[in-house]
């Protein structure tokens, strides 16, 4: 195995594919200490800065598959190569148990109908913690591979739809991309895989 | 401890009407011999934030520093942020997994296919600039999906239960 395995991966149609990783990067904000990001990102929206681009800042992306630079007029974010080392070492998936207690399985009308296609494929509240677990690797496992969908990318950053299959059953899954490649989930059933 | 300096709250005693808590980060805006006027910002919401007095003993000066240039533009716009100051950081009204129906008919929103009288869940605990996270998806008698997971303005929201 070389350092080509990673970079170079046979998506599910067959097709050669190609992930070169990138961090998003805006002047002045930094990852780390968190207090400090986020101080950062509050001082840029009482500029008046773009938040959609103070959200995106310290996020890993493969670069076919990113928000294109620059986002805006006068963006000034820029991009910096990382290895997909780096990706895999900061990495990781995380998926509220509520996400299922609360929500998915609560009611059928709070879930508004999600819980019945929990139900078919064979779950229930029970299952929650299993869910969690069953989640979280999937959805890190696909997002390093570069597989996930961008959807809407507002103040509160960039969405992502991921692919979870249980039972033989393939769906997207919502999550919201954070800095250093931590995604978290927003929502358990994002939609059908057509 | 100087103007601009970055600080952490390390006693919340005094200051639970301010709704500050213990290890909040501030910016100091102003010493005054054992006080100094802090800049907090909300936690919860992003771009929120309150001026309190605080006793410096009170105070961990942090190490790190706001970069030059940030420091430069901060000073040139001070008057302003304390003019809009809040004096109490405001904890948000809606939690998550609160149900809630969106009580306004706007662009923002139809765009996503999400109308008056939407109903969905919020999904977090925090916001950005009053704007929550809000799954107004579900699915129809055939199976199909439907909606969206967007983001809503707080007072476009009414919260059902
Ligand atoms: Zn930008």
């Amino acid at each position: 195995m070389g350092v080509f395995d990673d970079l170079i991966k046979i998506d599910e149609n067959g097709e050669i594919v190609y992930n070169q990783w990138i961090e998003w990067d805006h002047f002045f904000i930094t990852n780390k200490p968190e207090w400090l990001r986020d101080i950062l990102r509050n001082i840029m929206a009482l500029f008046g800065h773009c938040m959609n681009c103070t959200a995106l800042d310290g996020c890993y992306l493969v670069t076919r598959n990113m928000p294109k630079q620059p986002l805006h007029e006068r963006c000034d974010c820029r991009k910096k190569n990382i290895t997909q080392a780096i990706v895999k070492r900061n990495a990781n998936a995380e998926c509220d148990i509520r996400k299922f207690t609360e929500y998915v399985f609560k009611n059928t009308q709070d879930s508004k109908g999600k819980n019945q296609i929990f139900y078919d494929l064979g779950f229930n509240i029970d299952d929650s913690g299993y869910l969690q677990t069953e989640y979280n690797k999937q959805a890190l496992n696909q997002y390093l591979n570069g597989n996930y969908v961008l959807k809407n990318l507002d103040r509160r950053g960039q969405r992502l739809a991921i692919p979870i299959s249980l039972n033989g059953t393939s769906f997207y899954s919502g999550w919201l991309l954070c800095p250093e490649g931590k995604i978290r989930n927003t929502t358990p059933f994002g939609g059908w895989i057509k | 401890m100087k103007k601009l300096d970055l600080v952490k709250l390390r006693n919340d005693k005094l200051y639970k009407n301010f709704n500050l808590v213990k290890d909040m980060h501030g910016i100091a805006i102003e010493i005054k011999y054992d006080n100094a006027d802090v800049l907090f910002f909300n936690p919860q919401n992003v771009g929120d934030y309150a001026i309190a007095n605080v006793k410096i003993v009170d105070l961990e000066l942090e190490k790190e520093k706001l970069p030059v240039e940030l420091e430069k533009e901060l000073l040139l716009r001070l008057d302003d942020i304390i003019a809009k100051a809040k004096n109490a950081i405001e904890p948000i009204k809606i939690k998550e997994y609160d149900i809630v129906e969106l009580i306004v008919e706007e662009d923002r929103y139809t765009k996503y296919g999400i109308h008056k009288g939407t109903r969905g869940c919020v999904i977090d605990n925090n916001a950005v600039q009053d704007y929550i996270e809000v799954d107004f998806s579900g699915i129809d008698k055939n199976g199909e999906f439907y909606g969206d997971c967007i983001s809503v303005k707080i007072d476009d929201l009414k919260v059902i239960k």
